[in-house]
């Protein structure tokens, strides 16, 4: 893919999804929340997840740490890990220390996601002491106290000595994510995946965890996988999108150049229905219709039934992703050079600048 | 308490160097009082607090404390009233009805709270297992609790009772039995519960194990609902206890169990009915006892309710 964007493929990945297919049960009908979905996170990037609620997203994020709930069911693909470690297929043991060794995840409520009854501290320990393996003696004990205050400072906690000792509810919200963040930290996990962090929080809060996250991916390495409803937060924090509706991965490439020139008709609705001050006065864009249902197949382009621009051939044929544009792979039929449609219903301002392969 | 601090002229608060993390008043005050001053804290709870120190220390210095032994008889003294001799009167063959019922908290002491400790243990595992394992596991455990509840825990009690032979250990076994679906079935549902919780999916991302969330994430937030049903239950197992010395079957005589007193005491109740007053009366201090100390102990385990007061909020 890095290829076709003139760009030499040694971008090396952290985490290759194939082909992975996800599937919800409830008595008596199958939801296939997930058909096939590939996606590439390389090292170093903040990739932002986005799409409206039922599009999949979070299904995604949990599926790769296998965190899917109880009806939840990976049929097929692989969740490959450094390029060698195959998450669908590793035993139960093997997958507990991947979680947040390799991979650390932290999630939308902060106010229910430290557990009422613990001491910050005890909790911050608890987690070092859960993958230190066998019995923990009391000078680790004291080691990874002192560990957990630095990670607190880290995160922006300066009084790391009274909070450990504090429990959750005497918290912020925003104080809270920064302890969760910390504890996510504490292994030095390769991938951070961060299931929309600051939806519950209020938009100065947003901005602080925001910049924490950009400072932690910035002085540790980090590769992130961002999962948000929000745009304006992809803008200011990812390298790169991918827009999901339905299940399946719409458009993705470079923030800079889907934002610009959004190649799918559904990311260009995406970005018309966010608020800006230019709208000042008139009323918000909507996409109308709603996400289909995922019982049973869908037929042609899953956007079809919302799309402006929807031809015959988007009720009948699924379309495959292309690269069009600056963006690396768009599923529709009017990017597709081979589909006999390419821009038969978008206007001239969606439309990109043809840009040669190379 | 703020109107205090502002009323001093210069305490050295400024605006500038407010303490952002400084808690509230109350919070800290009950993190000085500590875990025996917030279990004093409310009427409910010192009242409790005192009935079952006074039982516990009943229990172990009875002997000391009697006036009499539990088996003195007295055949001068039969069925008598409260008199200075003895306090709450005497039984059909003139034993001191006091000194039996202190001897008898001994035997409520070593039977009804072991037997519902026993009964929380084994029903918090299979709890746990079930509702957190879900799956056959769980179909297991429910199978084989609502097997058991579907009996009278006094009648299945009883016909284990005649199957093992009665024995004071086995008392507590079979009560201990009697009592475990309960257990069993509450703390599946606080499993089922907590489970859901953003904090245990958290905690599975970060990579704990299935015994480490069982054992130190749900557990600690399930106790507090359970320890309220203890404190319930243990006096229902002095009642079970005594009903089965009533029919014979717990405590084997001359040893004084409050059942055994009443069930005593009930041949001769129209002609003293002081035997069945004062057992009953006891039995049922204890209950009111163990159910506030109960409920004091579930607001100090519960750390969401802790500097909470509820006189005050």
């Amino acid at each position: 893919m890095a290829s076709l964007n003139g760009r030499p493929a040694v971008d090396e990945a952290v985490l290759d999804i194939q082909d992975l297919a996800v599937e919800y049960r409830s008595r008596g009908s199958v939801m296939r929340v997930l058909p096939g979905v590939d996606l590439t996170i390389t090292r170093g990037q903040v990739v932002g997840l986005v799409g409206e609620s039922g599009s999949g997203k979070s299904t995604l994020a949990l599926a790769v740490l296998r965190l899917l709930p109880a009806n939840g069911k990976i049929t097929a693909g692989r969740i490959v890990l450094d390029g060698t470690t195959d998450l669908t297929s590793i035993s139960r043991e093997q997958l507990r220390r991947v979680r947040g060794e390799k991979v650390a995840m932290i999630f939308q409520d902060p106010l229910t996601s430290l557990n009422p009854t613990f001491k910050i501290g005890r909790q911050m320990i608890d987690v070092q002491t859960a993958h230190a393996g066998g019995r923990v003696r009391w000078p680790d004990r004291k080691q990874f106290r002192q560990r957990a205050m630095a990670l607190l400072h880290e995160v922006g906690l300066p009084d790391a000595d009274q909070l450990m000792g504090s429990y959750p509810h005497q918290l912020s919200g925003g104080m809270r994510q920064r302890v969760m963040t910390a504890m996510a930290l504490s292994l030095e996990p390769e991938l951070l995946i961060a299931d929309e962090p600051t939806s519950a929080l209020d938009v100065t809060t947003e901005a602080q965890i925001l910049g924490l996250l950009r400072q932690i991916k910035a002085s540790r390495d980090l590769t992130i996988l961002f999962v948000t409803h929000d745009l304006s937060v992809v803008a200011e924090i990812c390298d790169r999108v991918v827009v999901m509706y339905a299940g399946q991965v719409m458009e993705q490439g470079e923030v800079a150049d889907v934002f610009r020139e959004p190649q799918h008709p559904y990311t260009s609705a995406l970005l018309d229905a966010v608020a800006t001050r230019s709208h000042r006065g008139q009323p918000l864009n909507t996409i109308p219709g709603r996400v289909p249902s995922l019982i049973g197949q869908i037929k042609g382009c899953r956007f079809a039934s919302r799309c402006s621009y929807a031809q015959d051939v988007c009720r009948a044929e699924e379309p495959r992703p292309v690269a069009s544009g600056s963006s690396e792979a768009v599923r529709c039929h009017m990017r597709d050079p081979q589909s006999g449609y390419e821009h038969a219903g978008l206007p001239s301002a969606a439309a990109p600048k043809v840009v040669p392969p190379p | 308490m703020a109107l205090l601090g502002s009323a001093r002229p210069d305490d050295g608060i400024g605006l500038l160097d407010l303490d952002i993390t400084a808690q509230p008043p109350s919070t800290r005050r009950a993190r000085t009082r500590g875990a025996v001053g917030s279990l004093l804290a409310t009427p409910g709870g010192t009242i409790g607090t005192v009935i079952v120190l006074g039982l516990i220390v009943l229990a172990i210095f009875g002997p000391e404390l009697a006036p009499y032994s539990f088996s003195a008889i007295d055949v001068n003294a039969t069925l008598q009233g409260p008199s200075l001799h003895h306090l709450l009167g005497t039984d059909q063959l003139g034993r001191d009805i006091l000194s039996r019922l202190i001897y008898g908290t001994r035997i409520e002491m070593e039977v009804a709270v072991p037997a519902v400790a026993c009964a929380l243990a084994c029903g918090l595992i299979l709890g746990l297992l079930g509702g957190y394992l879900g799956g056959l596991v769980d179909n297991v455990v429910v199978l084989v609790t609502d097997t058991f509840q579907s009996f009278p825990a006094i009648i299945l009690a009883l016909a284990l009772l005649v199957v093992v032979g009665s024995s004071l250990r086995n008392l507590v076994i079979v009560i201990a039995i009697a009592f475990l679906p309960n257990y069993a079935r509450t703390s599946r549902a606080l499993v089922l519960s907590v489970k859901q919780n953003q904090y245990i999916l958290a905690e599975r991302a970060l990579g704990a194990s299935r015994l480490r969330i069982m054992v130190r994430h749900i557990t600690p937030n399930i106790v507090a609902p359970l320890f309220i049903l203890l404190a319930m239950d243990t006096p229902s197992a002095i009642t079970v206890e005594a009903g089965l010395s009533f029919l014979g079957l717990g405590v084997r005589p001359p040893n004084p169990s409050w059942g055994a007193i009443l069930s005593d005491g009930f041949n001769s109740i129209y002609q003293a009915p002081w035997a069945v007053l004062f057992a009953s009366l006891t039995l049922a201090i204890a209950t009111i006892g163990f159910l506030c100390f109960g409920e004091a102990l579930r607001d100090v385990l519960d750390p969401r309710l802790r500097g909470v007061s509820r006189w005050r909020a």
